[in-house]
């Protein structure tokens, strides 16, 4: 591997004008609204990888469940609970 | 009371409020489904909106409102009554008038009756009232927030007194048609912009003001947790006070990441990694809620109410870097572990923009590969790298050839691939697997296990490899933009070495390193990208942050106030004297906690929080690492010297205001070492008398450097020039206000604890000293060897 290289790993940034943007898109209750907005976001995947996040998004927001607020660590508990609310 | 008698102390409102009765979360009944997550979550709380979620947060908490107030019998009212009956005799023939100031948790507490009231009622008569002003602020409840308290301590905020003030105001006039003082609402055109970042590592918060930086503070400073990454309500609290203005009279808030971004790297780094994706997913998506939710959390944690932004991770680091930079124009280097997906990035700064031109992604990290180095050799990541920099020059680079040839490819513009076949940070478990260490021929070093010649070596290696790096991304960084200048940003341009080199290996007429280079950083840089995109007419402040003295500060008569409270022994420090008194005892080898003015941004100490000694003294570095920071003994004490000093010190010839540059000492003031240096005994390595200035000397003659200009901070100045008058050299050694896994002191308190937990013999806190000999007996509560987790 250590032979001179002359290949570059830089990838193309990406592009938009301007470097900052409101999160307005992200706080919307409704949850197929949210997950449409996140994948929108998404800059580096195809249609099919946006599809098969598109499941693991809508179980992650839709299966976890309040038993997050009553795992066995409570010190994770105060944490989510004093931090978040 | 102590023995019967009343004793007056600092501060009759203690921190902590115990409640008799554990209570968990499971008291909170089930409540129906709704849409996402947080508004379960939200919706549970609320649910139980009759006691209140800061009711479940104090349950949680343990805490409650006044308990010491509970009864005639409880001790805090034993106290008031002899010194409001005092006050009566003291204002007899005139109207006494009493009003209870609550203590910020009890007005949030809307369901908590206020029964100390019926207390203070009882001394109502012709000639005396006591008014209620809790039930009135706590009808306000809705504009009531965190951000009008100091959490630090618990008590009111300049923003907090204003309203308890305007409380008063409003009872006196409703009452005797009086308005004694009117508040004066702070009317300005002003652009004030709030950077956040958090929920990685080192969070912090710092308030822009016309692109200018106003406060900046690290989480960890207040809540005492090192590397804390939790949401920086202190910190927010802090840079509001600061600024003395409230939450809602902000232009912006700005979080420094892409949250998005962050999530969709994370999925796709679980597609990656083939049957360990659904453990990997299920570890990591807890990390990401808070952040998917940062804005909620934002709102229910500050009352903020206007639009909020999020800025790239990799934009606010260099943001971070150029903005406060002294250049118009730059090359913008940074280089982290990984910010959303990027890992290095080149961009150009010209006026008020900037222009991001190249990346590299995750996983191709030098970061990364750093850190999977700094695992391997048995330190913690993410706080152990600088570690391993400190290691490095011990041993040899015998493993640099090994590393090129197997473990990355890096090409001739800087951009790196690793083989990923050796690492499995994207597992999440481990940095380095089985195969990584058949390669170096055995397991990871177990930490805290004694350091080897072999780790010695391995950390020369990846040092080297690093170097060589950095080293060619600043080249191809001059070549794209061919600027005249480079600011660096991201943790790796918290590499003092390879920043020192780089002074060498590039054309660059100067460089500029941001001080707070890590992710604290990233909440300058992404208040000033705001600021410039939406004002891009704005001149760039040249010079802005010459120091990165940007905390809090503690003015003399608080701090007399605080010694005077705890019955500390203490002495003043007038005038010129100052200088001359410090300077004296750090030429008797006295070893000094020195704490000044504004604390420090960033992870180092340029002497406002500080412990400083004589760097001529032989075994003072042994001294300081073993008694005073109780930290390993291989690691090397920086110095910090008057400007003017630089040439003759160092082989270096500019300003070095923020310690990040690493430079050999000059050669006209190396000593020959007397003993071999072979062999693996660090103390015998480190005990060589190697120059002039030893104590700060590291094996191989160099030094982390911080000058000192008279304009950046005269009371340092004075105390260095004073001390060469006395010494001949205007150097002392500058190391953290610390010990070993505590975050560097915030207070006065923090310090005298720092102080007296270690074998410091001197504390200066501003204008006062105290001795180590003339204070009282020292009761730790905790055993603070514990209550630090080593870093």
């Amino acid at each position: 591997m250590q032979e001179k290289e002359d290949r570059s790993f830089y990838v193309k940034p990406p592009t938009g004008s301007s470097n900052t943007i409101s999160t307005k898109a992200i706080e919307v209750e409704d949850q197929s609204k949210l997950i449409d907005n996140l994948l929108n976001e998404f800059r580096n995947s195809s249609s099919d990888e946006k599809k098969k996040y598109r499941s693991m998004l809508e179980g992650w927001l839709t299966a976890t469940d309040e038993n997050i607020l009553f795992q066995e660590d409570i010190n994770k508990v105060k944490d989510l609970i004093y931090e978040m609310f | 009371m102590k023995d019967g008698e009343l004793v007056l102390g600092n501060n009759p409102v203690p921190k902590e409020r115990k409640v008799k009765e554990e209570t968990t979360v499971a008291d909170i009944p089930e409540q129906k489904q709704s849409n996402t997550l947080y508004s379960k979550v939200s919706n549970k709380i609320k649910a139980v909106e009759h006691v209140g979620k800061n009711y479940i947060r104090t349950k949680i908490q343990k805490k409650t409102s006044y308990p010491e107030f509970d009864d005639v019998n409880s001790e805090s009212w034993k106290i008031s009554v002899p010194l409001i009956k005092e006050l009566k005799e003291l204002t007899v023939g005139k109207q006494l008038l009493i009003f209870p100031i609550p203590y910020n948790k009890s007005i949030k507490l809307k369901e908590t009756s206020d029964h100390y009231m019926s207390i203070f009622k009882e001394f109502d008569d012709q000639s005396t009232k006591a008014f209620d002003i809790s039930s009135a602020l706590k009808a306000k409840h809705d504009y009531w927030n965190d951000t009008v308290f100091l959490k630090i301590c618990g008590h009111f905020s300049q923003k907090g007194m204003e309203l308890v003030s305007n409380q008063i105001g409003e009872i006196l006039k409703s009452n005797y048609g009086a308005l004694p003082f009117v508040s004066k609402k702070q009317e300005s055109n002003k652009i004030r912009v709030l950077g956040i970042s958090c929920f990685y590592h080192d969070s912090a918060a710092c308030i822009i003001e016309d692109g200018k930086i106003i406060a900046a503070a690290q989480e960890e400073r207040f809540t005492r947790v090192k590397h804390d990454k939790s949401f920086p309500l202190n910190s927010i609290n802090y840079c509001l006070e600061e600024s003395k203005i409230s939450i809602n009279e902000l232009s912006s808030v700005v979080y420094y990441d892409y949250e998005s971004w962050t999530i969709e790297r994370v999925l796709w780094n679980a597609h990656s990694i083939g049957n360990l994706k659904d453990k990997f997913w299920n570890t990591a998506k807890s990390s990401l809620y808070k952040k998917l939710f940062l804005p909620k959390i934002i709102r229910n944690r500050t009352g903020y109410d206007g639009e909020i932004f999020k800025c790239q991770h990799h934009v606010s680091h260099a943001a971070g870097a150029f903005y406060p930079s002294p250049f118009k124009e730059a090359a913008i280097l940074v280089i982290d572990g990984v910010g959303e997906w990027a890992c290095s990035t080149i961009a150009k700064g010209t006026g008020s923009k900037i222009e991001i031109l190249k990346q590299q992604n995750y996983p191709h990290s030098i970061g990364l590969l750093y850190s999977a180095f700094t695992y391997y050799t048995g330190f913690k990541v993410n706080s152990g790298e600088y570690k391993l920099m400190g290691l490095a020059p011990y041993g040899e680079p015998k493993y640099c050839d090994l590393i090129k040839d197997n473990l990355l490819t890096i090409s001739e513009d800087g951009s790196i691939q690793l083989d990923m076949n050796y690492f499995s940070f994207q597992e999440g478990d481990r940095m380095v697997n089985a195969k990584f260490e058949k390669l170096f021929d055995g397991e990871a070093r177990a930490g805290e296990s004694e350091i080897t010649k072999r780790e010695m070596d391995l950390a020369a290696s990846i040092q080297k490899v690093t170097e060589e790096v950095v080293i060619k991304m600043a080249t191809y960084a001059k070549k794209l933009t061919n600027c005249e200048y480079l600011v660096m940003s991201g943790v790796v341009a918290l590499n003092c070495v390879s920043n020192g080199h780089l002074f060498d290996n590039t054309s660059f007429k100067d460089i500029y390193f941001q001080p707070a280079s890590g992710d604290a950083g990233g909440a300058v840089g992404c208040a000033l990208t705001w600021y410039y995109e939406n004002f891009p007419d704005s001149d760039k402040n040249l010079r802005q942050d010459e120091s990165a003295l940007l905390g809090p500060e503690f003015s003399s008569s608080e701090i007399r106030a605080y010694l005077n409270s705890k019955d500390y022994p203490f002495h003043h420090l007038e005038g010129d004297e100052r200088a001359k008194t410090v300077a004296s005892f750090l030429s008797k080898n006295q070893v000094i906690g020195h704490f000044d003015g504004r604390m420090e941004f960033g992870p180092r100490a340029l002497g406002a929080r500080s412990i400083i000694a004589n760097p001529l003294a032989t075994e003072m570095q042994s001294k300081l690492n073993l008694k005073i920071k109780y930290r390993e003994s291989f690691r090397p004490f920086a110095p910090i010297f008057l400007e003017e000093r630089t040439s003759e010190y160092f082989d270096f010839d500019r300003p070095s205001p923020h310690m990040l540059i690493v430079r050999k000492v000059n050669q006209k003031l190396i000593k020959e070492p007397l003993a071999t240096e072979d062999g693996d005994d660090l103390l015998k390595i480190i005990n060589q008398v190697r120059s002039e200035i030893p104590a700060i000397t590291h094996v191989d003659n160099s030094a982390r450097l911080q000058s000192v200009s008279k304009s950046q901070n005269k009371r340092m100045h004075d105390l260095l020039s004073e001390f060469e008058k006395i010494s001949g050299k205007g150097i002392l050694i500058n190391t953290s206000f610390n010990v070993r896994g505590e975050p560097i002191v915030c207070t006065p308190e923090d310090a005298y604890r720092c102080f007296m937990r270690t074998e410091m013999d001197i504390l200066v806190l501003g204008d006062f000293y105290l001795t180590k000999d003339e204070q009282p007996e020292f009761k730790d509560v905790t055993n603070w060897k514990e209550t630090f987790v080593l870093d």
